[in-house]
């Protein structure tokens, strides 16, 4: 009976998939976009074809596997309208600001070395800043190009499918590395239960929170911090105040630890602790210096204290070892690293907008405002 | 990057992994030998990968990570499961309790892989 229906569903999927494949405008605005239109035409025709193993593979059609098909469709379906809500509909509603910024991004790519194809923008996020790893296409809100500030966060994102990709020879350099980092997870936490085992107290309890804190960093918090060292070793200080930026604006405890809730991002304390040791990895130790007396001042004034479980949460020991696995990966996969003698068009500009801001904060509107039509410019011409 | 990003990033992750064990479970059940004996090796060497602490493929570690912690919700054993599942792959010639054993596995790996693309699509 749901055979049956499984054959008209893959049917009509297949047939969306076609409509989907004639949406895809040709030719692209800029030859940015060329990237995401190919990946998308890729990507339709992996589904297609998924699609036709599913209506015509006597194995997967045997009724005993009515439930891999089941789920494989589902997975198949879902691929279709992820690509119709992202990858397609930034092409269709692709605009200016999609292009200069798609230019940034390859201009940064070259500057860095980046080893992967670069994105696609689009300024269509509700959402802050992310990417689409398989898609290649990085959406951010759409004011984006008009400001400076927040732009560090766009190299914290081209890390995100450097960690996500598989097979790629070019990036394995830094995921051995983040594997590393993952192992020194488990084996601290291995440790930590073993501790908790010989303690008098709700042990069941406490086991329960390090399970949580080692799922945590294996999951989201491991591969978010490990993007923000790449940011900051590609880019230099300017990252390391974009997340201040960032933490500064949003109400948020900077400890926040829950031990009954999957958290996504590790606590903001945490991710400038690694940020902190980077910049020593990367001798710029003066700016370090500037940023954490400005640190400090913030998470003073917002009056948040260290939660009792933040330093379980976050150790320092792993925030460093975190600090030290990511330079060595970034470093290995050829990356130019921002040690203080980099330079590059979008390096210079997104460093020198920090300083001016902190030089002039009431000029810096103004300085912005035209650093931002200079660019403008440039990438029109 | 945005809670949505994270969940973008997991979802890839998990997806190619989940369709390469249904797919291989599919030939399982059926009855050419050499066919079922390709298809135990490809999962016995990921379920490998996954359970021996890979230094090299963080992805394998992540969906482990995330078998301990959800297997038991379907299966009492959890991840107590692989080091026996792992022996009758490896024989070529796994029996139906445990192609049943892959398919908790295979469910749990799409369910989660259903949630990070639901959250990646902020409806969770």
């Amino acid at each position: 009976m749901i055979g049956a229906y499984l054959d008209a569903a893959i049917a009509q999927a297949r047939e969306r998939a076609k409509v989907l494949k004639g949406k895809i405008p040709h030719p692209v605005a800029a030859p940015e976009l060329g990237g995401l239109q190919r990946t998308c035409e890729e990507y339709l025709d992996q589904t297609i074809q998924a699609l036709d193993y599913l209506k015509s593979d006597p194995q997967i059609r045997s009724p005993q596997s009515i439930k891999e098909r089941l789920r494989i469709f589902r997975r198949a379906l879902d691929d279709l309208s992820q690509l119709e809500a992202t990858g397609i509909a930034a092409l269709n509603r692709q605009n200016v600001d999609d292009v200069l910024l798609s230019k940034l991004v390859f201009q940064v790519h070259k500057e860095i070395r980046y080893p992967l194809q670069p994105p696609a923008v689009s300024a269509l996020s509700q959402n802050y800043f992310m990417i689409y790893p398989r898609l290649g296409l990085l959406v951010v809100p759409l004011a984006e190009s008009d400001s400076l500030l927040h732009l560090p966060d766009l190299y914290h994102e081209l890390a995100h499918p450097l960690l996500a990709v598989s097979d790629n020879p070019k990036v394995e350099a830094l995921q051995h590395e983040f594997a590393a980092f993952l192992s020194a997870v488990s084996l601290h936490y291995e440790q930590e239960r073993l501790e908790n085992a010989r303690v008098t107290g709700p042990r069941d309890y406490f086991r329960q929170v390090l399970d949580l804190f080692e799922f945590q960093w294996g999951t989201f918090w491991a591969a978010e911090t490990f993007c923000d060292l790449f940011a900051l070793y590609t880019l230099g200080p300017a990252y390391a105040w974009a997340h201040f930026h960032l933490a500064a604006t949003r109400e948020a405890d900077p400890y926040a630890v829950r031990p009954n809730i999957i958290a996504k991002h590790p606590p903001d304390q945490a991710r400038m602790e690694a940020i902190l040791h980077g910049l020593g990895l990367l001798h710029l130790e003066q700016e370090a210096g500037r940023v954490l007396d400005k640190w400090s001042a913030l998470v003073a004034l917002t009056g948040s204290k260290q939660d009792p479980n933040y330093r379980k949460a976050c150790p320092r020991s792993l925030l460093e070892q975190a600090a030290e696995h990511a330079l060595k990966g970034t470093t290995a996969i050829g990356c130019r690293i921002a040690d203080g003698s980099a330079s590059g068009k979008v390096h210079a500009m997104l460093n020198s907008a920090w300083q001016e801001f902190w030089k002039n904060p009431s000029a810096y509107p103004m300085w912005e405002k035209k650093a931002v039509q200079q660019l403008r410019a440039e990438f029109r011409a | 990057m945005s809670d949505m990003g994270l969940n973008a990033s997991l979802y890839q992750q998990l997806r190619s992994y989940a369709d390469r064990l249904d797919r291989a479970i599919a030939v399982l059940r059926g009855n050419d030998p050499v066919s079922v004996k390709l298809a135990s090796a490809e999962i016995a060497a990921m379920l490998r990968e996954m359970s021996q602490n890979s230094q090299q493929n963080p992805h394998a570690r992540i969906v482990w990570m995330i078998l301990k912690r959800e297997l038991p919700r379907t299966t009492p054993e959890g991840v107590g499961i692989v080091p026996g599942l792992l022996a009758s792959l490896e024989t070529g010639k796994p029996g139906q309790t445990d192609i049943g054993k892959l398919e908790q596995i295979a469910l749990t790996i799409d369910r989660e892989c259903a949630d990070a693309g639901a959250r990646m699509r902020g409806r969770l």
